[in-house]
């Protein structure tokens, strides 16, 4: 039964597969070029992927209605979810990164991928674990003020910010030989594979679908209070909430990953990456779009709106930085305005290819990726240059969903309700 | 053989603010069983716990004896479930559904699903993303009675469907029963067209049973009566009496004749003006009042 599933969960992600393999390969390739023999220099690019390919695809699985209608068990969904993002998720990684240091020279060993493997096997269980956490925080039911709210995506961010940052900005401390591990990276290599194994022996409660708990909220008898929000009325009541979100959500992701970066000893700004793909993502007004398409707004009005939420993500967040920098006395870490507008630009327009798609990974994959080039270019090219990058970026993005909401049916991607973000949606009210 | 394909007995599952149950519910073999209700009083949560979409507070789920927990694989083995919520599109071509969906069902029937698909109108190479909405429901449909499941289960079946293909499902529904072993149960607002066809029902209203069992029976337990009286009757307040409306001296009562006959109202010398039967629709509607 779950070699079935399992068939058919590979089948269905197999262009995931491809692409995250043709970058583990092309990582591996590069690492094998720039690696001392002794530690991984861009362990980033191959854990990264790992992930993608690993916790996050599998994670909203056991959540699948279908799925669960068939004769399957709980245990069984779960046995999934578990082989696709650990034992599926490191193969891969295996394979993929012993045929690029192959190809590559032979500065790294087998007993480097081989270490590769397990690092990846080792943190993608943990991931899946947080993960299960992150779903019990978004779905937990009760009192859901603005506070609550904030406080869940609060929490959940800084869920993220542990899940992700370690991978990112500890990467390159990873022993590429078993010769190089001194005795607290074993204990914490082990407690790590002892949470992935652990995992497998272990299954989240039974899911319950978040709409069906947010309609029995909407029926019920005992409504929650009306919070400051809720004084709000008409457009703005639609508007304020999710602008707030969004900007915290972004902010929260940035000082998270910023932290993490400089406990690394990482001054080079290379948290904006990952931060660009949270922009791009907490872009909040994808699910309101019918919404807002219904509301006394035009067409350019809600294009504008989408756009200008992500300048004014960036506006907060090169202040938070430069804040960060003057206290710390380090005046490189500043984002001036021709990188601020370049990079609300690259995430504005990582959000109209989202809103229009509804593909997560293609967001995610295009500012993260862009963003590389982008900051080698704020430390050497001109700032004229990046100012036309950016305008051009957020006028393409403008015009990007002026075209989708004109065009769109209906039925079509962009109106579709989103895939819960972290699929597990567990049983939160007994 | 069990008698019963579906018993659920004292199912109770609390929410912050919504509580259904204790519910009793009992599809018998050879059964069309019509499980109806006002928005929001529990009817789909019921179907999703019977399928373990979410744990339940307390009472027991069996289908054809098979513990719903327990036995989770060989109940889901013999209950098949439609709804309009299922989503095939991550197979991307219905082709693709099918090869996946039948792998798991040792008794499904290739010449049965494919007569099914070209009778709702379905192409094994059309793409899951550009079905109508209608279609995808069709879709849902085959995939569940290509393996002529011991027990059907539908949540609003005919929602999006055209009257050709709503008079195809209950033909196909009729056809499943035919044989007197197997059970639909099926939670609709359509009760017009259930009323043709299911000859059980059970109505739930604020996750409470109110009533249930053989239609025809549960139809001819209630009775409209019309009376007069300048005052509010001895008779409003009793258990099984329901005021429908009230004009002036002219008052409008459900009888639930199990508790109250009729006699009871003439023998306590009130003026019956009329006495009438109801529809089942007009039943659903008379016990939703109050």
């Amino acid at each position: 039964m779950v070699a079935r599933l399992l068939g058919d969960a590979i089948q269905r992600n197999l262009r995931w597969y491809a692409a995250a393999g043709a970058m583990l390969f092309f990582g591996g390739l590069a690492e094998t070029m720039t690696s001392d023999g002794t530690s991984f220099r861009i362990a980033a690019m191959l854990l990264g992927p790992a992930l993608f390919i690993g916790p996050i695809l599998a994670i909203s699985l056991p959540a699948q209605r279908e799925l669960r209608h068939l004769p399957t068990t709980n245990r069984d969904l779960w046995r999934l979810t578990w082989c696709l993002a650990t034992v599926v998720a490191c193969s891969l990684v295996f394979v993929a990164t012993l045929i690029g240091f192959s190809i590559g020279g032979a500065r790294l060993s087998i007993e480097s991928v081989v270490l590769l493997g397990l690092y990846a096997f080792a943190w993608n269980g943990v991931v899946l674990r947080l993960f299960v956490m992150m779903g019990y925080v978004m779905n937990r039911g009760g009192r859901q003020n603005a506070a609550v709210q904030i406080g869940k995506v609060l929490l959940v961010l800084t869920l993220l910010g542990v899940a992700f940052g370690p991978p990112l900005f500890l990467g390159s401390h990873l022993p590429a030989r078993a010769a190089g591990f001194t005795p607290t990276f074993v204990v914490m290599l082990v407690a790590c594979v002892a949470i992935s194994i652990g995992t497998f022996f272990w299954t989240p409660q039974r899911t319950y679908s978040i709409d069906k708990l947010s309609a029995q909220k909407q029926l019920g008898s005992t409504p929650a209070g009306p919070g400051v929000l809720d004084r709000l009325t008409g457009i703005p009541r639609v508007l304020i909430p999710d602008m707030l979100l969004t900007i915290g959500g972004a902010t929260v992701a940035a000082l998270v990953l910023a932290t993490t970066s400089l406990v690394a000893g990482d001054q080079d700004l290379d948290f904006i990456g990952p931060t660009a793909v949270m922009a791009a993502l907490l872009g909040t007004w994808t699910p309101w779009a019918r919404l807002l398409k219904v509301l006394p707004l035009t067409v350019g009005q809600i294009s504008a709106l989408m756009v200008s939420t992500q300048v004014a993500i960036w506006i907060v967040l090169s202040g938070i930085v430069t804040i960060v920098g003057l206290a710390r006395g380090d005046d490189r870490l500043t984002i001036g305005f021709s990188l601020m507008i370049a990079l609300a630009g690259i995430c504005a327009f990582g959000n109209a290819l989202l809103f229009r798609f509804q593909r997560q990974a293609a967001a995610i994959f295009l500012c993260g990726f862009i963003t590389v080039p982008l900051m080698r270019l704020a430390a050497s090219g001109p700032n004229a240059l990046l100012v036309i990058i950016g305008v051009g970026a957020l006028c393409i993005a403008a015009a990007f969903n002026k075209h989708t909401l004109t065009t769109s049916s209906s039925s079509a991607s962009a109106y579709r309700k989103p895939a819960p973000l972290f699929g597990q949606s567990p049983q939160v009210d007994r | 053989m069990a008698d019963n394909v579906l018993e659920i007995r004292g199912l109770r599952k609390s929410f912050k603010s919504f509580t259904l149950g204790p519910i009793d519910l009992t599809v018998p073999r050879g059964a069309v069983y019509g499980f109806v209700g006002p928005n929001g009083a529990g009817k789909t949560t019921t179907l999703d716990l019977i399928f373990g979409l979410g744990l339940k507070d307390a009472g027991s789920i069996s289908v054809l004896g098979f513990d719903h927990q327990r036995d989770e694989r060989a109940m889901k083995q013999r209950a098949a479930y439609v709804s309009p919520e299922l989503n095939y599109s991550p197979w991307a071509r219905v082709r693709k559904v099918v090869n996946f969906v039948k792998g798991f069902y040792p008794s499904w029937d290739d010449r049965y699903c494919e007569q099914l698909l070209s009778d709702f109108e379905v192409r094994f190479d059309d793409r899951v993303n550009t079905l109508s909405f209608g279609s995808r429901i069709k879709l849902s449909l085959v995939l569940a009675l290509a393996w002529r499941p011991a027990l059907l289960i539908l949540d609003e079946p005919t929602t999006g469907l055209d009257a050709i293909s709503k008079k195809q499902l209950f033909t196909e529904i009729l056809a499943a029963v035919r044989d007197e072993t197997r059970a639909v149960l099926i939670s609709s607002h359509a009760i017009t067209d259930l009323e043709r066809i299911a000859d059980h029902v059970g109505l739930i209203k604020q996750g409470r049973m109110v009533v249930e069992g053989a239609t025809d029976e549960v139809v001819d337990r209630y009775r409209l009566v019309d009376i007069a009286s300048e005052h509010a009757p001895s008779v409003e307040k009793e258990p099984g009496v329901i005021v429908q409306h009230r004009d002036r001296d002219r008052w409008r009562l459900l009888l639930d004749q199990r508790v109250i006959p009729v006699e009871r109202l003439r023998a306590g010398g009130l003026s019956l003006l009329a006495e009438s039967t109801l529809s089942l629709e007009e039943l659903v509607v008379a016990l939703g009042r109050h």
